[in-house]
């Protein structure tokens, strides 16, 4: 079963008591639960949003179960059926599956009866569902797994990894927070000699440089006072495979030390340990931040940067391929209108306008999140541009340019904030300054987090 | 200091009073809340259907619900020895509101009512517990449960309902104990 998605349910019959008991004990068995007290508002209703089954009596005013059933099979052909009737007519039940009626019951139900046709339908929508995910998943295989793109930077990016992919040299990727960096290193490392061995990641922004230590070398047991346990670290893990050292940029200089002694000859000992040990793995390193300036600054080493940077991958940021936010947007459209089971299958014009002039601070992260919160939030079958958050209301470069200098940083980090939703952290590292500055801009300027 | 929270069991039409206070006890131990066996009250006929022989569960708990019955209890059990129904099924052993606060069963089928029978004492208590303590489950806002042998697990036939363990899931477990401590302090 898919992780955070309910099977929904709707309950089409004429008689309140049916609809009550039906609504209750569905909510009992876990399920999601709409009736409908007839093929009208059924109809209704399935135009707004796409039900896993639809329990429909046959014999109803206005609209009975078989035309209701025709309708259905126009509208949202995905949706079980299972008809009901208190009348045992031969002809009707012939009919319905026919027409694709999936099962036909006779009310009133024994008790496990119904549960077991429940059950059956639900593991039949469960694998369909995740079909459609896989489905989606190959439908954006643009060229490399997850990435997603046909601007020239990308089709650039795409064939330096295929080329990069086949050796075993270390490889510097570098881009802007939320451009997917990531996802650049696994598809090296999924099209590489090593993809059937382990993928091992680290982000040396999380930890403490002891917890670092401990994460990359392992400890011995009883190496500090937490150590109960020797435990391998990711260096071990990542042998034979790919070690990906996210936000490389982040580590103490005694770290790098001894990073660049263990990148020079794979060889190292855990904390506490003295067994030295050999682990064979290619390194991918990443960081938002400009290392040049850091040797310049001297936090980073500059034999450790010659070290790393033998390939170097740079990720556009998503303002500089605007031709990629349709493609983009339409991929996660999918994915979380299928995840949240509501009918929105495209975005208006004007929305794709939009969100190709604003600047995306956040890059593909931000426009990910802006989308599944238009899924969301919004109603109808297009995303429009009042679906999206506020901040891609643009304020245009032509009121910008007659403000003073002091309005426009103002702006720019309200902006950012709100894109990082208030994480100052984040939001330091999408500007590129200190949090410690950022704080006093906020200061100065009166914003909050 | 506002009164200990407690729960109430109500006789619909008659029931075995040995079975009663038996049940009464059980539950107390195994919710580790005081029960009551509160005063017992007829059955309604606006809630018999005579075309099934059977009574609308539905309609009893709305009854039990809005009963006065000397107390406030903060969860009723209604225990019958008729044969109950909701229109969808053919019968059902029990009903309970979802996060509500009565719950109501029936020793109908439990004793083989429907189709002869006549289980040994213990395996009827062990029924009419295990029936209890899930329509009461639901009332603690528990709905179904999927892990093998859990109380909470929907039970469509006295063999399934054998099956089950006297006892929750470790998962359901904790739903009961947060429920619990969320609204009584307890």
């Amino acid at each position: 079963m898919l992780p955070h998605k309910k099977i929904s349910i709707l309950v089409v019959d004429d008689e309140l008591s049916i609809r009550e008991a039906f609504y209750d004990w569905l909510k009992q068995e876990g399920y999601e639960v709409d009736t409908a007290a007839d093929g009208l508002e059924a109809l209704a209703k399935v135009k707004e949003r796409h039900y896993d089954i639809m329990l429909i009596d046959v014999k109803m005013p206005n609209m009975d179960g078989i035309t209701l059933l025709k309708r259905l099979k126009e509208e949202d052909p995905d949706t079980a059926v299972v008809m009901m009737t208190a009348y045992g007519a031969i002809q009707d039940a012939v009919e319905a599956m026919k027409l694709g009626a999936n099962d036909y019951l006779l009310k009133p139900f024994e008790l496990d009866e119904l549960s077991l046709t429940i059950e059956k339908l639900v593991q039949i929508q469960t694998l369909a569902m995740e079909n459609l995910i896989l489905k989606d998943q190959m439908a954006s295989f643009s060229r490399f797994d997850n990435l997603i793109g046909q601007s020239a930077p990308m089709l650039k990016l795409f064939e330096t990894i295929i080329n990069v992919a086949q050796s075993d040299a270390t490889v510097l990727i570098t881009g802007e927070t939320g451009t997917g960096k990531e996802l650049v290193a696994r598809t090296i490392h999924a099209h590489s000699p090593r993809r059937y061995s382990p993928f091992i990641a680290i982000n040396c922004g999380a930890f403490t440089e002891n917890l670092l230590e401990s994460e990359i070398f392992g400890h011995d047991k009883g190496a500090f006072t937490d150590a109960k346990f020797t435990k391998k670290g990711r260096l071990e893990m990542a042998n034979a495979g790919t070690l990906f050292l996210d936000e490389v940029g982040d580590i103490s200089m005694k770290m790098q030390i001894d990073l660049l002694r263990v990148l020079e000859t794979h060889e190292f000992t855990r904390v506490g340990g003295t067994t030295a040990i050999r682990s064979d793995f290619r390194v991918i390193a990443a960081t938002h931040q400009d290392l040049k300036e850091s040797i310049r600054n001297r936090t980073f080493r500059q034999d450790l940067y010659y070290r790393l940077n033998v390939i170097h991958l740079e990720v556009p940021p998503l303002r500089e391929r605007p031709e990629d936010i349709p493609l983009l947007a339409r991929h996660f459209l999918r994915r979380y209108a299928t995840e949240t089971g509501k009918k929105i299958d495209s975005l208006h014009p004007k929305t794709l306008a939009e969100m190709q002039r604003y600047h995306w601070p956040g890059n593909i992260r931000e426009l990910e999140n802006a989308i599944e919160r238009a899924v969301v939030v919004g109603k109808g079958r297009q995303i429009k541009p009042g679906d999206l958050p506020f901040v891609l209301d643009p304020e245009g470069a032509e009121e910008v340019s007659g403000l003073p200098l002091k309005e426009v940083e103002r702006r720019h980090i309200a902006r950012v904030l709100a894109a990082q939703g208030g994480h100052v952290s984040n939001a330091a590292k999408v500007l590129k300054i200190t949090r410690g500055t950022l704080y006093e801009k906020m200061k100065k300027y009166g914003l909050t987090s | 200091m506002s009164p200990r929270p407690f729960l109430g069991l109500v006789p619909l039409g008659s029931i075995n009073p040995k079975i009663l206070k038996e049940l009464c006890n059980c539950l107390a131990d195994f919710l580790y809340l005081p029960a009551k066996i509160l005063p017992p009250k007829p059955l309604p006929l606006h809630a018999y259907h005579p075309g099934r022989n059977q009574y609308h569960s539905t309609q009893l708990l709305e009854d039990l619900l809005n009963q006065d019955h000397g107390e406030k209890p903060f969860r009723i059990l209604g225990v019958t020895s008729v044969d109950l129904y909701i229109p969808i099924f053919t019968f059902v052993f029990g009903e309970a509101q979802l996060d509500g606060q009565v719950a109501i069963i029936s020793t109908y089928r439990l004793s083989g009512g429907a189709n002869g029978g006549n289980p040994p004492a213990p395996l009827l208590l062990s029924r009419i517990l295990k029936l209890s303590l899930h329509e009461l489950g639901h009332t603690f806002n528990i709905p179904h449960c999927r892990e093998k042998g859990c109380l909470m697990g929907f039970a469509a036939n006295l063999e399934k309902l054998d099956q089950k363990h006297l006892g929750l899931c470790k998962y359901c477990l904790i739903f009961l104990d947060d429920y619990l401590n969320e609204v009584t302090g307890l």
